[in-house]
């Protein structure tokens, strides 16, 4: 029965439920906006979360070559084991291919990465997968393909060749980057400051008119194809690995014209200073929001207790306990704030098609589902408390005359 | 039927601004007794008729109802007997404006426990007793003064109640259908119930079996 009314009480005041459905709405709105805002400064440093507690250092190369030989040719494999201390290491490569049907000016970039780069996290793709199977034993190397004039699409066998040898390299494309997707840079600029925000970049076929494609460097026969380090690299070490043998990794791979070096301490304590700077700026927005949220939360609910309490004292004399009618106001609240969640997320997931949200960070994932959820709640708890407040001491008939 | 001993009730207790509006009631009805409730604007008349109808609340006294005993009841026991021994007619009607006269009438029954299976046939025959059959499913704010009036007095009898209480039941209304309201309270006196009118208007009030005055809180035989 209580369950009954508190719908009913929907339909007796349509025009304010309506109106309050909206508030609700922009209420969830800003928060799922703000909660995405200060997930999207965490979410350069989360896919290095782990890799950073270990002791270990990020370099950037430029076109590296072998110090002892002058070569240009590198594998993985070849560096490891000139590497003292049994480090991990994790590579980035240009591979020496090229497109024979290359329609545009610009030549393509063809970098080829380590397992861990490709894992570690996943661009935003327009049409088909990222990554998920590395091996060099399929009949065609998998590829991810930035936007092109080349017509390439999900699911093409493209041939490259590459510089040198001339053989023939079959790769299949298994996905179409989105324009201005954020992926892994390989060009990180040497600062000293450097965050995991300056680990990304985001690629824009149409400002660099150069397509890029993406291949997993497992997968290369380094017999066939050149590889050269460029870009991101990391190396860590087992823990009793002593301070010599890295400084003498590190006199090696300098010599390889690694410029940029930062240890793993450094890239979290600048990318912890990175997001508290960015939590700082966000702050007195944060703050703002959540008084207002508050404030409307209060309003929203004072309102339609407000216009429930003739109702109320009705069923008081019919036979209605005023904690009945408490519990009708939080069913009530509890309808409005739900459907206000519900139709928010479908406008948001209808927005996202939109250009104006496609370029923006907001976002709808489980954090901010969470966030909503803990509003609803705020929201449910003014519903209890209100009406608690202002039928305490009062009769049906003292509300009944001020009608 | 209903009996008060000594009932005192005041407002803002405690504060500067305290007012002691029932001084000591003693008050008994007998069964199917219609009886009017007359006195001042602010005698106290309203007042005593909400403690008699368990919605508002008295300091000390005792007063029971039948053989229950009011002043020892707690929340949920003076929930029962608002709506199962208690029919409450008001001034203004106290009636839901969009909800349809049915469902207004319905209230009570949806509250009882345990549950009437023939809840919408019980609450046409009180419509029918008021003679309002056909504004079952009209919307009350299309209805005029005495039909609300009539839908009010259904909704007070449908849970076959022992006692009416009736709040300025022809306040609002124009003379004739005050009189139609009245002829209706005294159909419902002659069925058994038991009915307390709370009134200034002399003509409504000599229309009942007993007249008690009541002054500055205080009881008296008219």
């Amino acid at each position: 029965m209580i369950a009954k009314l508190a719908w009913k009480n929907l339909f007796l005041n349509p025009v304010m439920y309506v109106l309050m459905i909206v508030q609700m709405v922009v209420i969830y709105f800003i928060v799922i906006s703000m909660t995405s805002s200060v997930l999207s400064r965490f979410s350069y440093y989360l896919p290095f979360k782990e890799e950073l507690k270990k002791d270990g250092t990020f370099y950037s190369f430029f076109y590296a070559a072998d110090p002892d030989t002058g070569l240009v040719g590198t594998t993985t494999d070849a560096l490891s084991e000139k590497l003292k201390g049994d480090p991990t290491i994790a590579a980035s490569y240009l591979a020496w291919l090229y497109y024979p049907e290359q329609k545009g000016e610009r030549d393509p970039i063809f970098v080829s990465m380590d397992e861990f780069w490709l894992t570690v996290y996943q661009p935003e793709m327009e049409n088909g997968h990222w990554f998920n199977e590395l091996s060099r034993n399929a009949a065609a190397i998998p590829i991810v393909v930035s936007q092109n004039e080349e017509g390439i699409s999900v699911g093409d066998i493209i041939e490259l060749r590459a510089f040198g040898t001339e053989q023939s390299v079959n790769c299949e494309v298994i996905g179409i980057l989105k324009e201005g997707a954020r992926i892994l840079s390989y060009q990180i600029p040497s600062d000293g400051k450097t965050s995991c925000k300056n680990l990304y970049q985001n690629y824009y076929y149409t400002v660099e008119q150069t397509p890029l494609f993406i291949l997993p460097q497992p997968a290369l026969d380094t017999n066939v194809v050149n590889t050269q380090l460029h870009g991101s690299f990391m190396i860590s070490y087992p823990e009793n690995a002593s301070e010599q043998i890295k400084e003498e990794n590190h006199a090696y791979l300098t010599k390889m014209t690694a410029h940029c070096k930062i240890t793993f301490p450094d890239l979290y304590r600048n990318s912890m200073n990175y997001i508290f700077e960015q939590c700082k700026t966000l702050s007195p927005i944060l703050i703002a929001v959540l008084i207002m949220t508050l404030v409307c939360t209060m309003s929203v609910n004072a309102l339609s207790v407000k216009r429930q309490l003739y109702h109320y004292a009705v069923y008081y004399i019919c036979g209605l306990r005023w904690k009945h009618c408490v519990f009708i106001n939080l069913l009530t609240s509890l309808y409005i704030s739900a459907f206000s969640l519900l139709l928010t997320i479908i406008l948001l997931i209808g927005s996202q098609q939109t250009v104006f949200l496609q370029e923006s960070v907001i976002s709808l994932g489980i954090w901010q589902i969470m966030l909503c959820l803990l509003m609803m709640l705020i929201y449910l708890g003014f519903s209890i408390v209100l009406p608690i407040q202002l039928l305490q001491g009062i009769t049906p008939n003292t509300i009944l005359r001020s009608n | 039927m209903l009996m008060m001993k000594n009932i005192h009730k005041t407002y803002h207790a405690g504060k500067p601004n305290a007012f002691e509006a029932l001084k000591g009631i003693d008050l008994e009805i007998e069964e199917g007794e219609m009886v009017a409730i007359i006195g001042k604007s602010g005698a106290g008349k309203s007042t005593l008729l909400h403690v008699i109808a368990c919605i508002d609340s008295f300091e000390c006294g005792t007063y029971q109802i039948g053989k229950l005993s009011v002043d020892s009841m707690n929340e949920h026991n003076l929930a029962e007997i608002r709506n199962e021994l208690i029919g409450l007619v008001m001034q203004d009607f106290a009636l839901i404006e969009d909800f349809t006269a049915l469902d207004n009438i319905l209230l009570p029954l949806e509250f009882a426990s345990p549950k009437k299976k023939n809840r919408r046939d019980l609450a046409r025959n009180a419509l029918q007793e008021v003679g309002l059959t056909e504004c079952a499913n009209k919307r009350v704010s299309y209805l005029s003064g005495g039909q609300k009036q009539r839908v009010a007095i259904a909704r007070a009898i449908i849970n076959d109640p022992a006692v009416i209480l009736a709040d300025e039941p022809t306040g609002a209304l124009d003379s004739k259908t005050a009189q139609e309201i009245m002829d209706l309270l005294k159909s419902m006196n002659h069925r058994g119930k038991t009915i307390i009118i709370v009134t200034h208007d002399m003509e409504i009030a000599r229309q009942c079996d007993r007249m008690i005055e009541i002054v500055d809180g205080q009881l008296r035989n008219a």
